[in-house]
């Protein structure tokens, strides 16, 4: 009598319930639902959940991207004031925070 | 990524071929599944279908970080049951009476096929999870735990419904053998 503790396998059992439940050969069976397997399509939701991650990251993209132009049409083309301005900025970049030396500037080429 | 695990990501992208190389793999397994279930050879094969198409349409459901056989097993498990249920199937159905009668003569085939029948019917008297567990364990070679996975109860649980399912039909057997 097996023990309630012995959890092995019983080979006899097993290969005499295999016989009994055999359902002969697989290749019927496997064509047969090889063949079903076309006219599965997969459920609307499970479509969405699959396409919800890129779908998201593609709908923020475009959203961005047309606030930008958005925003671009409504601030219409640059006047020439805002023009000169931004020219003006940009100047910052070329004023040193010590002068140049003089005989360096008034230096003619040549050393003439 | 394993072999299986590679069939399952294409089938997932859907590659039909992928899923049909896993049909293939598991065919064996599902189709005897579904028969300790059903009692009916063909009831069980359309169960076992239903339970692959399912699993198809729910493949991305799937954790690709588990195996991919018990997750199977439980459809198609599922799919056998909600066949039985729809059919009215009783539990303690009496077994086709051709097949329970013994063999033309004393040959091995018809003892075989005597033996075969004799088990099927000890397993129909058998609760249906009990006779999946055993199914399960000693047929199909899974652990306890993925035996409790693949029947939604908790290991303990298949333990007892292995040991009690193995004496029952062990007593039939050695019945059997007497009578003999």
């Amino acid at each position: 009598m097996e023990s309630p503790f012995f959890h092995g396998p019983d080979p006899e059992l097993g290969a005499a319930l295999r016989r009994a439940l055999e359902p002969g050969d697989d290749a019927v069976f496997v064509a047969r639902v090889r063949g079903a397997l076309g006219t599965v399509r997969p459920r609307t939701w499970d479509v969405l959940e699959q396409w919800a991650g890129r779908g998201l990251v593609a709908a923020a993209l475009a959203a961005l991207a047309a606030g930008l132009v958005a925003v671009r049409a409504a601030r219409g083309p640059a006047g020439l004031d805002e023009a000169f301005a931004a020219f003006a900025d940009s100047t910052v970049a070329f004023v040193a925070e010590t002068p140049p030396d003089p005989s360096v500037v008034f230096a003619t080429p040549g050393g003439r | 990524m394993s072999d299986e695990g590679d069939l399952v990501a294409r089938a997932r992208a859907g590659d039909r071929d992928a899923f049909g190389v896993l049909v293939e793999r598991y065919a064996g397994t599902a189709r005897r599944v579904a028969r300790a279930v059903l009692d009916d050879p063909d009831d069980a094969d359309d169960a076992a279908q239903d339970g692959f198409l399912s699993a198809l349409v729910k493949l991305g459901q799937f954790d690709p970080r588990r195996p991919f056989g018990p997750w199977l097993l439980r459809i198609v498990a599922n799919a056998a049951t909600d066949r039985r249920r729809r059919r009215k199937v009783r539990r303690a159905e009496a077994l086709d009476p051709a097949a329970r009668a013994p063999g033309p003569g004393p040959d091995a085939d018809a003892v075989r096929s005597e033996l075969g029948a004799l088990l099927r019917a000890a397993l129909a008297e058998l609760p249906e999870r009990r006779r999946l567990a055993v199914v399960l364990f000693d047929v199909e070679g899974f652990g306890h735990a993925e035996i409790g996975r693949i029947l939604g109860v908790p290991e303990g649980t298949v333990r007892s419904d292995v040991f009690h399912a193995r004496r029952f039909l062990r007593s039939r057997l050695a019945g059997w053998k007497e009578e003999r």
